[in-house]
């Protein structure tokens, strides 16, 4: 395991607090409070996860619950012709293209559910940085769960892999 | 060392548009796009055949070595 999260061992913290518990007090309530809670957390980001301007709430610190990862490529395509070269990108691969906003140049994309997963969703932004060179922030994000099990980090270089592929024309 | 990609000139010359070089070719317009500004990495030779059938003109004619200053 390349590295554990912080929020990973206290989801392990907690489920060893909630079977103490249920060992000391065997109380029905707080079982229920458990699973009922996370399951609600997951619904709720299942039906989130469809529109781009719910980009913040995946992306923010507090959301402790889920992983996310950046990783940034640089280009010196301009903006616009970047943006629809990275929809283009998306179009050809696995990822699905789900939503965009084109004023903003922003992208979400998503794997499928399987499994092991419920999915991540990848969020696209290109940016102009100055007059010759323009960023590709790309943002992996978990549906549930706060460790991704590399599936981030796998996402970042398949990207990665598609667009360098893709400037060969 | 630099290669310049002549297309637009070319196009001009067959008073072509790049949707339609695109329609001729098979190959989207954002790429023949990012081509033509000289910011792809890599040119197939599939796709260097097929742009020099649709124009009419040789490999040299689109691409263009310039030597550093």
């Amino acid at each position: 395991m390349k590295k554990i999260k912080f929020p990973f061992i206290i989801s392990l913290v907690f489920y060893s607090i909630y079977k103490l518990l249920k060992h000391l007090t065997d109380e029905p309530i707080l079982s229920l409070l458990i699973f009922t809670i996370p399951i609600i957390l997951l619904f709720i980001n299942l039906i989130l996860r469809r529109r781009i301007k719910y980009k913040y709430w995946f992306l923010s610190k507090l959301n402790f619950y889920l992983d996310k990862e950046s990783t940034v490529i640089t280009s010196n395509i301009p903006l616009d012709l970047l943006y629809q070269k990275v929809i283009l990108v998306i179009n050809e691969s696995n990822f699905k293209l789900i939503d965009s906003i084109i004023n903003k140049h922003q992208i979400l994309a998503s794997t499928s559910a399987n499994f092991w997963t419920w999915g991540e969703n990848i969020y696209v932004e290109v940016i102009r940085k100055n007059d010759t060179l323009t960023e590709i922030k790309i943002t992996s994000a978990t549906i549930f769960g706060s460790y991704s099990w590399n599936r981030n980090e796998k996402n970042h270089q398949h990207f990665c892999q598609l667009f360098e592929q893709s400037l060969t024309i | 060392m630099a290669i310049i990609v002549n297309l637009d000139v070319m196009l001009a010359k067959r008073k072509l548009q790049l949707k339609e070089l695109s329609e001729m070719v098979g190959i989207s317009v954002v790429n023949l796009s990012i081509l033509k500004k000289s910011k792809g990495k890599a040119i197939r030779f599939s796709t260097l055949n097929a742009i020099c059938i649709a124009l009419d003109c040789q490999p040299g004619d689109i691409l263009e070595h310039i030597k550093d200053e």
